[in-house]
């Protein structure tokens, strides 16, 4: 699940997403809340000291209001004043302690019009000494309190903070001056701290000393630390906050006095830290909550996200099912949101792909003229129907049909008269078989029919019924056709048991059908192995002719006139490593229809060349014979390769023969000819072999380039002078003389044969009477030989 | 301090005196007066100023006419509306003093004044006894209980003396003939009497003076009202 919550799931970009939104939401809260705190505890600090600073000074203000009070009701009273009018120093000066005590002052001075100190006294002794000159500050004030009355004021006196007051002492007439202070101490701080709630401190300095802590409601280390930033600060305005270095404090410096040489002023602080208390609590909250949401939200990501990837991964499912070729699973989404409008959708869709997909095997596997089974599945049902047949113990037969003549109905009366009649061929089979186990359509023309047989032995007459049921006519565009279907029947399992074995051997029956023109054929035994045989035999055929395995016999023609041995006959011969020797007139037609023989010829010409090079270089002179297929004349590579041979060898054109059957020759006879005249042209000689059999009339043969026939061994085995072969021979005789070819007797196997050949005035003779075929080596001994017995 | 003298015909006069007077002591069975016109720096008359007469060549005058156990020119103090009636007021030594209190209210008077140290506690109507001032020098009267009644008695060792009125003038008359040191005093006088001035005393005109006296500040009538005395006086809360 955790790969799931990845980047890359949409599940957990929306997890990602609304987490990230959140906690940006809420961070962003609490850090404008911070921030917002900590502007307005600072604004509210730098208020708070502002008020505290004139709340002290109006305090400081009011006391002095007292204290002058205080001294002036001192200096009315009557006997204070007879006190003083009496100039008695030891009087005035108990008078002045008693009555300092008694409203608390801590310095006591009286002083004359003169500004000289009558009497004092002050914690340091001898500060105000009778006689000596008032000292500051008291001689400011009472620069002061001579124009104006009186004077009061904070200032420094031998190094102690006072709040001092002056005021005349008048008998009625001002007599003297009477000063009191009142000390500046850690009560009056308290006492400042009580009412604004700050932190108290009174500094100052003399005469250039260094600041010093007077009164303070700050305990020793906070003392401590205050002196040491005063002392930094001096320098700076004064009302101006400032932070004491190592602490919290919000530290504001207000002057008292200004008395000279001395400064005093009051310090207010203010705590950071207890300012921002109340804000801390904010802050914890606004934590508490922002993890609350932040957990909320989490937890609706999850939710919601499921709510969305839940019925996609259902989807998902659902696709894959179909991606398997399984349609019969309905999504089950059953919201009414836009996902179930997908997963209806989608279910429709599966089904439509299911039908399609229906449709399309079902078009894969039938023909869509005829709505039978096709070649694809023909196989298989065969195999089903054996299966079927095995199983309820019955023969099947297997029907390879057949509908011949198609292509002339196509051309005579178009495609759709063709298909007309193939779906009446189609519809007859499936009313003649009923409930088969099969019918289908093979290609254009071909149909494959499975019936089971109800009795034993019953299959073929099954089959046979069919086929004649199919021979009815077709009516197609008023026209009355008569169309026959070939029929080629395998039985099973007397045929075989396995659909392969069947479908081969009931093709090979519908060949055989074809060929012999008849309306149904049964499978013989050992056809098939014919059938095998040849494809065998074609596959190894073109490995001997890859592999230039075929050799060369060369049968002699003698010339009947002198005796002589003038050609030779060039042969192919073919042992299979297997089989042995393979006849020619199996493989020769086997290559023909495989597309080999043009090779085969190339090589067999190569070979006769050379050979007759061989031969020539030993003294023996023959002209060699090659026998052409109607292939060979139809590649127009043949001139150039004869010519590129004679050329090579040095062969004289005279010296080869080309044979070629007269069938081969008259199944296209124009362009035959054309290619015979041009290599006749060229020098070489042309015979056309088994004449007689084939269907050349005589206006063609009159055409042809040739200059020899050769006579069909057929009329000549066992030609005898009363045979009816005889006549023929004869003709042929006359008629090739006549039209100035060579007459040569193929088959000559005996010597009334001869003899008749002789008498007949036929040119030249071959035969087993003369010899067989022969390897080169031993035709060259024949050869030799022969002349040998000639002379 | 300087005495600034303003020579008129009549300083001419006294000028000529002068001479004769050189020659003669003063002339007992005649008297003159003398008319001395005192102004301030500023020109402005000079009122509650004392001018006596002392003999230039240094005889004691005669004492008091009256003795001491009898109210007589030694004058009278009076209190009324809260002030001292007259601010200032010339005795010779010896004058016995009435202090009638003519205000409704009682009044304490006293003095820490070396010349006379005294004390009238919390009266009204007429003392029975008056004071007498047996000593020469200023006496500064207050009230214990009004701090702005300020008064001055001055006790002077001569008979020859006034007080100037309001328009600065002060008249001394039965002054022998002769030569004479004018004295003069006032509560505000920046320095005590000077010797500087002369006068001489002739039979047939008075010898007219005039003379400049600097004083001092008045007390300002609009001081910050700081003191309590003030703001109660005020009726402003204290």
């Amino acid at each position: 699940m955790l790969r799931e919550l990845g980047f890359a799931s949409f599940r957990g970009r929306i997890l990602a997403l609304l987490i990230g939104v959140i906690a940006v939401a809420q961070i962003a809260t609490m850090l404008a809340v911070l921030v917002a705190a900590r502007r307005n505890v600072n604004e509210q600090q730098r208020e708070a000291l502002a008020v505290g600073g004139r709340v002290v000074e109006e305090l400081l203000e009011a006391r002095e209001v007292q204290l002058l009070d205080r001294v002036e009701i001192l200096s009315a009273d009557f006997a204070f004043r007879e006190a003083v009018a009496t100039e008695d120093r030891g009087t005035i000066a108990s008078v002045l302690e008693n009555h300092g005590e008694r409203v608390g002052a801590s310095l006591v001075a009286l002083v004359g019009l003169d500004g000289k100190v009558v009497s004092g006294a002050a914690p340091v002794v001898g500060a105000l000494a009778p006689g000596m000159p008032a000292p500051e500050p008291f001689r400011s004030l009472l620069r002061r309190a001579e124009s104006d009355g009186w004077a009061a004021a904070a200032a420094l006196f031998a190094g102690r903070p006072y709040q001092l007051v002056l005021v005349p002492v008048e008998a009625p007439l001002r007599i003297a001056w009477i000063g009191m202070g009142f000390a500046i101490d850690d009560a009056l701080a308290r006492e400042l701290e009580r009412l604004t709630a700050l932190d108290v401190s009174f500094w100052g300095d003399e005469s250039g000393a260094a600041p010093q802590l007077f009164a303070s409601t700050l305990g020793s280390g906070s003392r401590r630390l205050l002196a040491g930033s005063l002392r930094d600060h001096e320098s700076e305005a004064s009302g101006v906050p400032y932070v004491v270095a190592a602490t919290d404090q919000l530290t504001v410096s207000l002057p008292l006095g200004d008395a000279p040489e001395s400064r005093l002023h009051v310090v207010l602080q203010s705590s950071l830290g207890e300012a921002l208390a109340p804000w801390r609590v904010v802050r914890a909250q606004q934590l508490g909550i922002a993890f609350v949401a932040l957990a909320l939200s989490v937890a609706l990501a999850f939710a919601l996200s499921r709510r969305v990837t839940q019925p996609v991964n259902t989807l998902v499912e659902g696709a894959r099912r179909i991606l398997g070729g399984h349609y019969d699973q309905a999504v089950a989404v059953t919201s009414r949101d836009e996902l179930g409008l997908l997963a209806r959708t989608f279910n429709e869709m599966q089904h439509a792909i299911a039908e399609r997909e229906r449709r399309i095997v079902h078009n894969a596997h039938h023909d869509a003229l005829t709505g039978l089974p096709n070649r694809a599945v023909a196989r298989e049902r065969v195999g089903t129907a054996i299966a079927g047949a095995r199983s309820a113990r019955r023969e099947l037969a297997l029907l390879a049909l057949e509908l011949a003549e198609l292509k002339a109905v196509n051309d005579s009366f178009g495609y759709p008269a063709g298909d007309r009649v193939l779906v009446e061929l189609a519809a007859r089979l499936r009313e003649v078989i009923g409930d088969a186990p099969l019918v289908a359509r093979l290609g254009s023309n071909e149909f494959l029919v499975a019936i089971e047989a109800a009795a034993p032995g019953a299959a073929e007459a099954e089959a046979r019924r069919v086929s004649l049921a199919l021979r009815a006519p077709f009516d197609i565009d008023e026209a009355r056709l008569e169309l026959p279907v070939y029929a080629g029947i395998a039985l099973c399992p007397r045929h075989g048991d396995d659909a392969d074995t069947l479908l081969r051997r009931s093709v090979i029956a519908l060949q055989d059908a074809k060929s012999l023109r008849k309306d149904a054929v049964v499978y013989e035994l050992g056809r098939d192995e014919r059938h095998l045989r040849q494809l065998a035999l074609v596959r190894d055929l073109r490995h001997a002719i890859a592999e230039r395995a075929l050799t060369l016999h060369f049968q002699p023609k003698i010339d009947l006139l002198t005796g002589e041995l003038t050609q030779a006959e060039a042969l192919t011969r073919w042992t299979h490593p297997e089989r042995g020797p393979i006849p020619p007139d199996e493989f020769i037609p086997l290559a023909e229809r495989a597309g080999l023989i043009f090779d085969l010829t190339r090589q067999v010409l190569e070979g006769v060349a050379r050979q007759w090079r061989a031969w020539t270089d030993r003294g023996l002179h023959l002209g060699i014979a090659v026998n052409l297929s109607a292939y060979d004349l139809g590649r127009p590579e043949l001139p150039g390769i004869v010519h590129g041979l004679l050329a090579a060898y040095g062969m004289p054109p005279q010296a080869m023969i080309l044979e070629l059957t007269e069938s081969a020759v008259m199944e296209d006879p124009a362009s035959a000819a054309e290619v015979l005249r041009g290599l006749r042209e060229a020098g070489l000689r042309v015979a056309i072999d088994d004449f007689g059999t084939g269907h050349s009339s005589l206006s063609q043969l009159k055409r042809m380039p040739v200059d020899e026939l050769k006579i069909d061994k057929s009329f000549v085995k066992g030609l005898k002078p009363t045979s009816e072969d005889a006549a023929i021979v004869r003709s042929i005789v006359d008629l090739g003389h006549h039209l100035g070819l060579q007459v040569v007797a193929e088959g000559v196997e005996d010597s009334p044969a001869w003899d008749f050949l002789m008498q007949s005035r036929c040119d030249m003779v071959q035969g087993y009477y003369v010899s067989r075929p022969l390897p080169a080596d031993a035709f060259e001994a024949f050869v030799r030989d022969y002349s040998e017995r000639a002379r | 301090m300087r005495v600034e003298l303003r020579i008129g015909t009549v300083g001419l006069y006294a000028a000529l005196s002068l001479g004769l007077s050189l020659f003669a002591a003063p002339d007992a069975g005649r008297a003159g007066s003398a008319e001395i016109q005192l102004r301030d720096a500023s020109g402005a008359p000079v009122v509650d100023a004392i001018v006596s007469l002392v003999p230039a060549d240094g005889s004691a005058p005669p004492p008091a006419a009256r003795a001491a156990s009898a109210p007589g020119p030694g004058g009278s103090m009076d209190q009324r509306n809260l002030q001292f009636a007259p601010h200032v007021l010339a005795v010779q030594r010896g004058a016995a003093v009435d202090f009638p209190n003519s205000d409704q209210i009682r009044h304490h008077v006293y003095s820490f004044s070396e010349a006379k140290r005294f004390e009238l506690r919390l009266y009204s109507g007429v003392p029975a006894e008056p004071v007498v001032f047996d000593k020469a020098g200023t006496v500064v009267l207050g009230c214990n209980i009004h701090d702005d009644m300020i008064g001055f008695v001055r006790v002077l060792d001569t008979p020859w003396f006034s007080t100037t009125g309001d328009a600065g003038k002060a008249s001394i008359a039965n002054v022998p003939l002769g030569r004479y040191r004018v004295e003069l005093w006032h509560p505000r006088a920046q320095d005590g009497a000077k010797d500087a001035l002369v006068i001489e005393i002739a039979a047939d005109a008075p010898a007219k003076l005039d003379a400049t006296l600097p004083l001092g500040a008045a007390p300002t009538p609009d001081r910050p009202k700081r003191l309590l005395r003030d703001r109660l006086r005020d009726g402003r809360a204290p």
